[in-house]
């Protein structure tokens, strides 16, 4: 195999590890936020006068399940732009 | 009016915004108090809780940045440094995003929850993608790095909520 095939196909697989990583960072992102949505509507609907104190908590709340989310995407990045991958044809 | 007197006698004050309509309506007025009173109350829970995280998102960027500095290299320093910063100013931007007047209701409450969360996203992926496309010497791992403790440790503002000691 020469050195145009190996870099393509490591280039191919990159690019689906690339989507994998992002499409299931997003998909449990999506289903834990819309848990705490779902939670956050509840308790709402139960005591209206929560509804500031939650707002804090649930703002913060997102950005701690989106973390894992935007580590995946810096992740994803690193091997768009900077495949470490990459090195082993010379 | 009496809810106005009501109010008065609470120690809650009427804001010049709703003033007109407070004593004209007054169920609509006190609505409107419980409102206008419970958007000042979720701004100061969430710049206080976003001053802590940002603060401690600052020390642990710091304190990474020159351990890297003296065991990598300066590359690799700037690098996780330029992580750090790019979800510190993502937070911000999503925070500025909350700081605009929205309806109180649980929806709408929602609603500009999640545009400031799409806002620091984008805001952050602009950044790195920014970072990897201009910055020639970039050290991958030291960005990721820096961009991962930065993120996690934004939990800390958690501890703010419902707390009044700074």
């Amino acid at each position: 195999m020469d050195n145009m095939q190996l870099l393509a196909q490591i280039q191919a697989f990159t690019g689906i590890g690339i989507g994998l990583i992002i499409g299931l960072g997003a998909l449990g992102a999506c289903i834990g936020i819309g848990i705490m949505c779902s939670s956050f509507l509840d308790g709402a609907a139960r005591q209206p006068e929560m509804i500031p104190v939650l707002q804090g908590k649930v703002f913060l709340l997102l950005g701690l399940i989106d973390a894992s989310f935007i580590i995946g995407v810096g992740l994803a990045m690193m091997f768009a732009f900077a495949n470490p991958l990459l090195s082993v044809i010379k | 009016m009496a809810i106005c007197k009501k109010l008065s006698q609470e120690g809650l004050t009427l804001t010049d915004e709703i003033n007109d309509n407070a004593c004209n309506s007054e169920i609509h007025g006190y609505e409107k108090v419980n409102r206008v009173h419970g958007m000042d109350e979720t701004k100061i829970t969430i710049n206080h809780a976003f001053q802590k995280a940002a603060r401690w998102q600052i020390i642990v960027t710091v304190i990474i940045c020159a351990a890297i500095l003296a065991g990598i290299g300066v590359h690799a320093a700037i690098s996780s440094f330029l992580g750090g910063m790019a979800a510190l100013v993502g937070g911000y931007a999503g925070v500025l995003m909350t700081r605009q007047r929205v309806d109180q209701s649980p929806g709408g409450v929602l609603i500009a929850l999640l545009k400031a969360e799409i806002t620091k996203i984008m805001v952050i992926s602009l950044q790195l993608l920014a970072i990897f496309k201009l910055y020639d010497g970039l050290v991958a791992m030291a960005l990721i790095g820096g961009l991962a403790a930065s993120v996690l440790v934004s939990g800390a503002g958690l501890g703010a909520v419902g707390n009044n000691k700074k």
